[in-house]
């Protein structure tokens, strides 16, 4: 999904270093991808920033600094040195990768375009995921005991507000 | 607003059925119900103010919020609404009457707005923020406020949150919003067995997304000022082992959050800051709070109960975290025929400014244990065709 947000203040050597950050923290597994396959295309890492306008300042702070020391020292000094500084770079690259469409995917998530009849109130037609397995007698029969022990812990009041 | 969820529950007053019919328990709220239904505790479906029927999309949520149940209707009738303006002071006339508001607008230009009655909604916090700056010879302690309770009594519903980890799957976490999936009233009352008065409703929610989900695991607290040890640790949520992590808790945790009831103490308060001003010049609210020694004793007792819960219903681990904030904000303009110990009577009029009202939290005399907003709707509402009959009967002749 494309956003329309106005791109942020990185450029393209802020954005080189946030993706080898972003890699160290959220690195590819077997399955999922690392955030500079997904999260440096387009312009998720904006959309991020244009929600959390209070982040970008500080984010570019850190990307701006020139550190002689590889992805992995750098995080790792933040995570222990810069504790702050390690939350924002986290969360941006964090959001950042969970809103991609391809991660989203990956997880199972509907396209944001196509969420519709995901969760429905007409008990007949439950969801895919959810219809297997969701018994309404089951519910019923675990609310009969419920009902069967009858009032519990409500006392009623008089008029006056005082319980009988 | 509507109201979505399952008529007879015995843990209430006999009354009529939601206007809507409940939300589905979904599966991690069957899960929840099958290890209540083991310990013998009370359950029930969700309570939500949702209009269930037209609930067929996630796209534009129907989570039931004033700014479509309401205004838009309200504004085809004429109201006008004025956003992002603070209110510096309402005004008043010789005879004691409220005259208007004083209020700064989106563009810093101070204006004032004619009144014939002033009705307040700014909760539990901005009401008495106003009435303390509405000072005037007749009252130099603020408006509305001979009692001297305006500010007092601030009651906040300390939340605590108790997650169970389960093996199976719980739920799609994009499949709704975030709803009262069950609910449980067993121990909502006082019992002279335990060491506090009171109790809490417990509400079962899903744990959320990717990012909430971040939030649970080692590492993954992204609000706090201070890292745990551990980034590279098996435990991590970053590094090589961030899928994994996160794997095990989105779709398989699910919460029952514990909500307290608070009980007023004039310790807990609202004032105005001697010192800090917001972006409008205007004094900031200053707020005493600290959690009880009964609140503390009661979060206790529910949490081991909501653990064992989860342990009923298969969890393999649980985690707690108590003292959570809540945006429940009650009791600093508390309500009672007495005007020397309360600040509204019981159609929210305040005692000392006859046209002026207050359809907030603040009018609480206690909190209860559960969420205040249907309370507050049902006494706004009281409050409104209270006023509108006295206005009719005034047009039409009689007092």
């Amino acid at each position: 999904v494309e956003s329309e947000e106005s791109p942020s203040r990185l450029g393209p050597r802020e954005r080189a270093t946030l993706a080898a950050l972003g890699n160290v923290l959220i690195p590819a597994s077997a399955v999922m991808p690392s955030v500079s396959e997904v999260s440096m295309d387009g312009n998720w890492i904006d959309r991020v920033l244009a929600t959390r306008p209070d982040l970008e300042d500080h984010l570019v702070g850190i990307l701006a600094r020139e550190v002689d020391e590889d992805p992995e020292t750098t995080v790792a000094r933040l995570y222990c040195e810069a504790p702050q500084e390690f939350h924002t770079l986290a969360l941006v690259v964090s959001g950042a990768y969970y809103i991609t469409a391809t991660v989203r995917q990956l997880l199972g998530a509907p396209p944001e375009s196509d969420r519709g009849d995901v969760l429905r109130c007409d008990r007949g037609t439950q969801s895919e995921d959810f219809a297997d397995t969701y018994a309404i007698e089951e519910e019923d029969s675990l609310l009969d005991a419920v009902i069967r022990r009858g009032p519990q812990g409500y006392r009623r009041t008089s008029d006056d507000g005082e319980p009988l | 607003m509507v109201v979505a969820g399952k008529a007879g529950d015995p843990a209430y007053p006999p009354c009529p059925a939601p206007p809507r019919p409940a939300l589905p328990v979904t599966q991690a709220g069957l899960r929840a119900a099958q290890g209540m239904a083991k310990l013998g505790w009370h359950w029930w479906p969700g309570m939500n103010a949702i209009d269930a029927p037209a609930f067929r999309s996630l796209r534009g949520i129907r989570r039931a919020s004033v700014d479509w149940t309401h205004w838009p209707a309200a504004i085809q009738r004429g109201a006008r609404l004025i956003t992002q303006a603070r209110v510096r002071e309402i005004t008043l006339n010789s005879k004691g009457m409220a005259t208007g508001a004083i209020y700064v607008d989106r563009d810093g230009v101070e204006r004032f707005e004619a009144a014939d009655v002033v009705i307040l909604a700014a909760n539990g916090v901005g009401t008495p923020r106003i009435l303390l700056m509405s000072q005037s010879r007749r009252f130099p302690e603020g408006l509305a406020n001979s009692s001297g309770l305006v500010g007092k009594g601030l009651m906040m519903h300390p939340l605590a949150n108790v997650t169970g980890w389960y093996d199976d799957w719980l739920g799609s976490w994009w499949s709704g919003p975030a709803v009262e999936h069950i609910r449980s009233m067993e121990f909502y009352g006082s019992d002279t067995s335990r060491d506090f008065v009171r109790g809490a409703k417990w509400v079962l929610m899903l744990s959320g997304g990717p990012m909430s989900a971040l939030s649970r695991l080692e590492g993954g607290n992204l609000s706090g000022t201070t890292s745990e040890p551990g980034l590279t640790s098996v435990g991590s949520c970053w590094g090589r082992h961030h899928h994994e992590r996160v794997g095990e808790c989105l779709g398989h945790t699910m919460e029952w959050v514990v909500l307290a009831e608070d009980l007023p103490d004039d310790k807990n308060y609202v004032t105005l800051d001697a010192v800090k001003v917001d972006s409008s010049g205007l004094p900031a609210p200053k707020i005493v709070y600290q959690t009880s020694t009964n609140t503390h004793r009661l979060a206790a007792f529910h949490t081991a109960r909501a653990r064992e819960a989860h342990q009923a219903a298969g969890a393999y681990k649980t985690t707690t975290v108590q003292g959570l904030p809540s945006s429940h904000l009650m009791g600093t303009t508390r309500m009672g025929l007495d005007p020397r110990r309360s600040v509204v009577n019981q159609d929210c009029r305040a005692h000392d400014v006859p046209n002026l009202y207050i359809v907030d939290g603040g009018v609480f005399v206690t909190s209860a244990g559960v969420g205040p907003t249907a309370t507050i709707c049902a006494l706004a509402r009281r409050c409104v065709e209270r006023l509108a009959d006295r206005a009719w009967v005034g047009r039409s002749g009689g007092e």
